[in-house]
């Protein structure tokens, strides 16, 4: 089994059990802009009713939970991961938590195909993964917005994307990635 | 799918470059040697960003 066909059947997974979930990060933003090699795959998971560690078990031996759970500075979300033991490849599961940002991300969020997997799957929108992007600020995020920007930046919502970029302030570095998008 | 088929081949061409460098490693030492990249990206790519959650 590759990396993808596990990140495949994690979330074919979540969908029989019924689990509310979206794709973030790498895999969200490499379906608007360009796609490059990531790490990981970053899912962020309703867990209301969900029980990670039973879910993991039911995966199967190859899927080797970490139960250390890590904070992110930013917005406070709580991450586990699960390996890929084959190839070591990581999928990072946040819960969804209190941030606001992150509520409407995730009723925002949309169904599409994700290619090579033949599978339909919950997704962050563009605009949600710009704004995303632009408040963990780290070098491949900022190279992604503007990747992203180049590609669909036409077919965003900025209205959508100015209100929360003002409230994160981070409008600033969004101005100076869409002049770099634009050169 | 994508960034996962690209790790999977970026993963090879790691592999692979071990390899040539020690070609005396078994495979087992190789794929250590990997995990042992692998990590510290990681680590760089977490750096100030998270931080485990203590448990109470």
């Amino acid at each position: 089994m590759t990396s993808g066909q596990a990140v495949a059947r994690l979330i074919e997974a979540l969908e029989r059990e019924g689990v509310g979930y979206m794709l973030v990060g790498a895999f969200s933003s490499n379906l608007y802009g360009v796609p490059r090699a990531t790490n990981d795959a970053d899912i962020v998971v309703e867990f209301d009713s969900f029980n990670l560690g039973e879910f993991c078990r039911r995966l199967g031996d190859e899927f080797v939970l970490d139960r250390q759970m890590m904070i992110e500075s930013f917005t406070g979300s709580v991450r586990n991961v699960i390996t890929f033991a084959p190839t070591a490849f990581e999928i990072e599961i946040f819960r969804l938590g209190d941030d606001s940002h992150h509520r409407e991300r995730f009723a925002r969020r949309r169904r599409m195909r994700v290619p090579e997997s033949g599978c339909d799957a919950w997704v962050a929108t563009p605009e949600d993964v710009v704004i995303q992007k632009l408040r963990w600020a780290r070098r491949k995020d900022l190279d992604d917005v503007v990747n992203l920007l180049l590609v669909s930046g036409q077919m965003l919502d900025w209205e959508y994307i100015h209100r929360w970029t003002a409230i994160h302030e981070t409008g600033g570095l969004l101005a100076q990635l869409r002049r770099e998008a634009e050169r | 799918m994508a960034g996962a088929r690209l790790f999977d081949i970026a993963r090879n061409r790691m592999l692979t470059g071990i390899r040539s460098r020690h070609p005396d490693w078994p495979a087992d030492e190789i794929e250590s040697e990997f995990r042992r990249q692998l990590t510290l990206l990681r680590q760089h790519e977490d750096r100030g960003v998270f931080t485990p959650v203590k448990a109470s």
